[in-house]
């Protein structure tokens, strides 16, 4: 008979494949880490936590609020509850196009609030295969002359200022959160309407 | 709600707006629009000087500094006057309790203000709809809408609070602000 302890070693020395999760400003509510990614074998939700989660679970999904969460018994990933809405171009083996859309955001908008990232997917999806392939290239492209020769390649220039543009919106709302100016200007909202001028 | 929508209304100072299902419908006078020509259009610029003016004597330091980053808020009720000027904003987000009062702004005008009031008022009657609010906006308010208990304050937020004993009011920290004390107003989904 294996002792407990046993059990808990062996699953702790599994991959570190966990819960990706994240918050709103784009950091794992786990680990604190930005972006999507893979946390440490800690932060795989008991299915009996889930159990009793699922209603906020779902809630914060469906809010944007976090991207999936991964689940299985002793820290071992087995299944993975996601926003239906982010993943619904896979989930729904939506056109090639859409797909792609979903890598190039999930790259390049990582940190963007759902509303940005819906409307960047439903933007790029209706580009041409030919531009997604070449917008796929800006994340790896560094330099003003690297993304100078991008533009000249697609057939729709304009995509990639709007994309641009997109990454610029994301960043100023992540730096405001990480700033607190939201809390603070929420806060502020109780006495905004004595103001005048 | 629909987390990954950005929806935009105007409505004109002196509307009755005595029907406000719209808000936590998502129907007309909402309208659908790509976030990026939003920001590209006159309206936001319109929306932030008003915002700016009115924050920055609230205070000086803790303020957005570009009109991009108010695009955090993904639901707008613009305020617009007989020659389509922007003269008030109230802004709202989709949060795990529903619709969350986010900012306002007037131009400090009698019918904006009023217009700004009568529309949160109606606001927080709706099922999903809430604010955090404190001095002249709470006694504004606390008379017209529901106060929510400290407690089920503090599964909305999803953060710590101290309550207070009246069963309503908290205190909680508030970034770079400090502690501040505030009440839920409205009908937030309250996480079980």
């Amino acid at each position: 008979m294996t002792p407990k302890t046993a059990q808990k070693t062996t699953y702790s020395n599994t991959p570190k494949t966990r819960k990706v999760t994240r918050s709103k400003a784009g950091y794992c509510k786990e680990c604190g880490e930005p972006g999507f990614h893979i946390c440490g074998s800690d932060h795989v939700h008991k299915i009996g936590e889930t159990r009793t989660r699922l209603p906020q679970m779902v809630s914060s999904l469906e809010s944007g609020e976090s991207a999936s969460y991964v689940v299985g018994a002793y820290g071992k990933p087995s299944a993975a509850l996601v926003s239906y809405a982010r993943f619904r171009p896979l989930l729904e083996k939506g056109s090639k196009e859409e797909r792609f859309a979903l890598l190039i955001a999930d790259e390049l908008l990582a940190e963007a609030p759902p509303h940005l990232w819906t409307s960047a997917i439903a933007e790029l999806s209706a580009l041409p295969k030919c531009d997604l392939l070449e917008l796929w290239k800006l994340t790896a492209a560094s330099t003003d002359s690297e993304i100078k020769s991008l533009r000249a390649r697609l057939r729709h220039p304009d995509a990639l200022d709007r994309l641009m543009l997109r990454m610029r919106v994301a960043q100023s709302i992540g730096e405001a959160r990480d700033a607190g100016l939201y809390d603070a200007a929420e806060s502020m909202a109780s006495s905004a309407l004595g103001g005048s001028r | 709600m629909n987390p990954g929508a950005f929806l935009i209304a105007r409505i004109h100072t002196g509307d009755e707006l005595l029907d406000l299902d719209w808000l936590a419908d998502e129907g007309a006078p909402f309208e659908p629009q790509d976030p990026i020509d939003f920001l590209l259009g006159p309206e936001i610029q319109e929306a932030y000087e008003l915002y700016r003016v009115v924050y920055s004597v609230l205070d000086a330091k803790l303020n957005v500094r570009m009109p991009e980053a108010l695009l955090e808020y993904n639901r707008w009720v613009l305020i617009v006057d007989a020659t389509g000027k922007v003269v008030g904003c109230v802004c709202f987000k989709t949060t795990d309790g529903g619709l969350k009062l986010g900012i306002l702004a007037t131009d400090g005008t009698p019918e904006a203000k009023s217009t700004a009031k009568r529309l949160i008022r109606g606001a927080l009657r709706l099922d999903g709809v809430y604010a955090e609010v404190s001095g002249a906006l709470e006694r504004t308010l606390i008379k017209h809408v529901h106060s929510v208990p400290a407690k089920d304050a503090a599964l909305v937020l999803a953060k710590p609070i101290e309550p207070l004993p009246d069963g309503f009011h908290y205190r909680r920290k508030i970034a770079n602000v400090g502690v501040r004390q505030k009440i839920m107003v409205g009908l937030p989904h309250i996480p079980r």
